[in-house]
């Protein structure tokens, strides 16, 4: 399957748009999209020990594919390893970032399948990935964001920077 | 129709609709049924972990056990609600 790179564009456009305020609120700083690589990043200021976290969002194929979503290493600039990443959260709330991969565990999150050698093999149904039951509510850009920022944003849930 | 004192009426911002919710409360309203009631009006599900806070201090979530006045909570106070994501 494959989205004309225009439609992904436009859906793309019309999330971050609906996510100005939140951005504004929350003091991130979202770049300008790279519409021949389909991709942006978003940068967050975790409140609670000053890291930085810059998250990359690719959007090819997007929505038929879930976004692919990484975190990149603000002192190397090498995306997705280990150290980018947020650490499990604390709490009942639980992982959401795993380091299997590693991934935001979520099902909005392409990472998080196993053809991108996340941990979900076979239970979930990447073409499929909006009627999975756990992708809940978040099936945006906007609500993408919020539920990491939800995560490194409270200290009562935020569990430091992830280690290898 | 007056509101009866022992009432809140509040806004939530959920990112679900453009503009907040308007909500109607008594002061003794727990957060969490706050946030049962955000879940069973938007149909989100209901095992998902969500978290209200107020629209000015982020990070801050309401302990979901207290009631909305123990938090200062007055008519017109804006609040935030968020999926923060089932963690599977």
């Amino acid at each position: 399957m494959s989205v004309d790179p225009r439609t992904s564009l436009q859906t793309v456009e019309r999330e971050v748009k609906a996510c100005e305020e939140f951005a504004k609120m929350y003091e991130w700083d979202l770049s300008s999209i790279d519409i021949e690589a389909q991709k942006f990043t978003v940068t967050m200021k975790c409140p609670v020990d000053d890291s930085i976290y810059i998250i990359s969002i690719q959007f090819d194929d997007y929505r038929e594919k879930p976004l692919l979503i990484d975190f990149i290493d603000p002192n190397t600039g090498e995306i997705g390893t280990v150290n980018a990443y947020p650490g499990p959260c604390k709490g009942s709330v639980g992982g959401f970032f795993h380091n299997q991969g590693p991934c935001i565990c979520h099902p909005a999150s392409r990472k998080a399948y196993g053809e991108l050698g996340g941990p979900h093999k076979q239970d979930w149904d990447m073409s499929k990935w909006e009627l999975i039951p756990q992708t809940g509510s978040i099936k945006d850009i906007c609500r993408m964001l919020r539920a990491i920022w939800s995560r490194i944003s409270d200290p009562e849930v935020y569990g430091g920077r992830m280690h290898g | 129709m007056p509101r009866n004192d022992n009432e809140l009426e509040i806004y939530i911002i959920t990112g679900i609709t453009p503009e907040p919710v308007q909500r109607t409360y008594l002061k003794t309203t727990k957060v969490q049924e706050v946030i049962d009631d955000i879940v069973q009006l938007y149909n989100l599900a209901k095992d998902g972990k969500y978290k209200l806070e107020k629209k000015d201090e982020s990070g801050s979530s309401l302990k979901p056990e207290r009631p909305l006045v123990s938090y200062d909570i007055k008519d017109g106070d804006v609040l935030v609600f968020t999926d923060m994501g089932i963690a599977v």
